[in-house]
């Protein structure tokens, strides 16, 4: 007895459609991280502009000695450092999800530096300024180093939601050496593991509960808030 | 490229070819019978009813063959109570008076349904053969619609379209509309000469060809692949039909499921193993270049995928989620607000989505084909039946396999 033959027509027309259907799937994961990397470089152009505006302003106030123009500074730069925290956070998760790590490395080293200037930036406003306000630095590395740093990561997150505007939170990578700023930082902090948490002057090493963290922030808060009654 | 993201593109782009490969045998050949007619010449039947504890169901089975619209002198029916320990054998008895013929047949250690299935044989002396299984029905006509494929020389067996029958629970809406889809994907494979399996519930065979084959395997633990292999092996055809209808009665809950499953792939594996030189082997066209190496794909494919998917994607996330919720006290309402606050389009990931959405696509345009087909309302066990289908079905088989696995590199005898 024998078979049937082959239908060839029917694979070959199987194979062609299925490859179709992939290269629309590449297409559409390349237009994807285009997308992402254009949005990174707008923003990062968006964020330099900012801070030189912002530079000039806080020149100004201080020069000027008028701070009645202080509101309005320390709106902004609390405005553009969430801003600058989310687009930090989208860089990382960004870098998880593609298989081109090297693409955003650039990227990632100038949304260092302008976290970096923002927070010098931060610090000198709130003198200038007398802001009741809690900066918060926070060193971490990759998930395969530091297997805590996801987790304190979310309590800084959290902590930013509960706080709002009274705490700054700015996420440093420890380990990015692509950025020579990173290990100056790192050893004037005397960072040497991670997470490292420091809550104005205050150093936390390792992974550090919320409690300790809320009681550090509301010792260093003018404005007794709510969440410190508790 | 990691090697866990090549084996999901490798895996999505297996089974992506092989729906499109499926839906192009559909659009070609359609899933519903062609050939319109009854017997017209009746050749003499045997119906073997092979039971081991079966006495819940065995009556309704006997009076389902005895039913048979066939005429009573071309046919006998032959129960073979297989040493069971319930009232099964007294119930047959009790069908002597309808003329069923009764043998009551010890069980060997070792012995599994084949064995009785043999003895039936043995005593059976007709030109064709149906195997009964003692959970299932046969449908009046369905003997009188099934005979006439056999005009062509080569046809060993045909199929009738199984439907699963009674209860409600979740496990069985969930197989009620497996069955419906497995219906659809039958049909398509017996256009290519692909089925791998010749069911219990009455599939029908050309007598001839089951000795030349050399009968069932009495210890097999799924003989009625094996006996699909075997016929597949003598290039001979295996037709699905879609006007005969079986009803069977399905596991109830997921200890039966997993248990009838566990044996089916397991079965399934061990077969291939036994008949592994048909696989990739041309000689066998699409069964041997295709079918065969389908069958074990299927099962690296759904450990493999399902593990990287549903714990890379599903699992895992949630877990991270839960734990570090643990550690900020549940803000779950806020986190979940600030989530959709600052959700950007960009933050998607569109080309695991895409393929994600593919599949479910896919998974839904099969579900409603096979209804279209079945003739059964959708709407039959409530539109949640296919939805709870495409959800868990997936997670249900990835959990046998992960059993089977298990099973096969500890050994464990097994039990059923």
């Amino acid at each position: 007895m024998v078979r049937v033959e082959i239908n060839k027509k029917r694979h070959l027309t199987a194979f062609v459609i299925t490859c179709l259907v992939f290269i629309i799937g590449m297409l559409i994961g390349y237009s994807t991280s285009s997308a992402r990397i254009n949005y990174l470089q707008n923003t990062g152009k968006e964020q330099r502009l900012e801070i030189d505006s912002l530079q000039l302003q806080s020149l100004y106030v201080r020069s000027l000695l008028e701070d009645e123009n202080c509101p309005a500074i320390t709106k902004t730069l609390e405005n553009n450092i969430d801003t600058l925290e989310k687009t930090r956070a989208r860089i990382e998760s960004f870098i998880e999800d593609t298989d081109n790590k090297d693409d955003y490395r650039l990227l990632k080293r100038e949304y260092t530096l302008e976290q970096l200037r923002y927070w010098f930036l931060a610090r000198e406003t709130k003198k200038t300024c007398e802001q009741d306000v809690i900066t918060i630095l926070y060193f971490y590395s990759d998930e395969e180093i530091c297997a805590d740093c996801r987790t304190q990561g979310a309590i800084l997150t959290n902590l930013k939601n509960v706080f709002k505007n009274k705490v700054l939170i700015f996420a440093l990578d420890a380990n990015f050496n692509d950025e020579p700023m990173v290990p100056i930082i790192t050893e004037s902090f005397n960072v040497k593991k991670t997470p490292t948490t420091i809550v104005e002057n205050q150093k936390f090493e390792g992974f550090t509960e919320q409690d300790i963290l809320v009681n550090e922030i509301c010792s260093g808060l003018k404005e007794k808030l709510g969440v410190c009654n508790g | 490229m990691e090697l866990t993201t090549l084996i999901v593109w490798i895996a999505y782009f297996i089974g992506l070819y092989f729906s499109v490969f499926w839906l192009l045998v559909f659009l070609d050949k359609g899933a519903k019978d062609v050939l319109k007619k009854q017997a017209t010449e009746f050749p003499f039947v045997s119906v073997i009813i092979p039971a081991y504890n079966e006495e819940g169901s065995i009556a309704e089975t006997i009076k389902s063959a005895v039913n048979l619209d066939y005429p009573k002198n071309k046919i006998e029916i032959i129960a073979v109570n297989h040493g069971s320990a319930d009232k099964t054998g007294n119930i047959m008895d009790s069908f002597r008076r309808d003329g069923v013929k009764v043998l009551h047949i010890g069980r060997n250690p070792g012995d599994r349904k084949g064995a009785a299935v043999n003895a039936g044989l043995k005593a059976a002396r007709g030109e064709f053969v149906a195997c009964l299984d003692a959970d299932s029905f046969i449908e009046k006509d369905a003997l009188i619609k099934m005979l006439p494929y056999f005009e062509s020389k080569d046809v060993g067996a045909v199929l009738p379209r199984m439907i699963a029958t009674g209860g409600n629970g979740f496990v069985k809406k969930i197989q009620w509309v497996e069955y419906v889809v497995t219906y659809l994907y039958k049909k398509l494979m017996g256009h290519v000469d692909c089925i791998h399996v010749t069911p219990g519930p009455f599939s029908l065979y050309k007598r001839k060809y089951i000795d030349m084959v050399g009968g069932f395997d009495s210890s097999n633990l799924v003989e009625d692949m094996d006996m699909a292999l075997k016929l597949q092996r003598k290039n001979l055809k295996i037709i699905q039909t879609y006007d005969a209808v079986a009803r069977t009665v399905i596991p109830e809950n997921w200890r039966e499921f997993y248990a009838q499953r566990n044996r089916w792939y397991k079965g399934g594996l061990l077969n291939v193993m036994k008949h592994k030189d048909m696989l990739l082997n041309s000689r066998y066209g699409e069964f041997g270049l295709m079918q065969m190496p389908m069958m074990i794909i299927t099962a690296l494919l759904s450990l493999v995928v399902f593990t990287i998917i549903y714990y890379g994607q599903v699992f895992k996330p949630l877990f991270r989620r839960i734990y570090d919720w643990y550690y900020t006290g549940f803000p779950i309402e806020m986190s979940v607000r600030k989530f959709f606050e600052n959700l950007m389009l960009i933050d998607i990931n569109f080309d695991r989505i895409f393929f994600i959405y593919l599949i479910i696509i896919l998974g839904i345009i099969f579900v409603v084909l096979a209804f279209r087909i079945s003739n059964l309302k959708l709407s039959e066990k409530g539109y949640r039946a296919p939805v709870l289908f495409l959800a868990f079905y997936p997670l249900m088989i990835f959990a046998v396999w992960c059993g089977v696995v298990k099973d096969l590199l500890t050994r464990k005898k097994q039990k059923w």
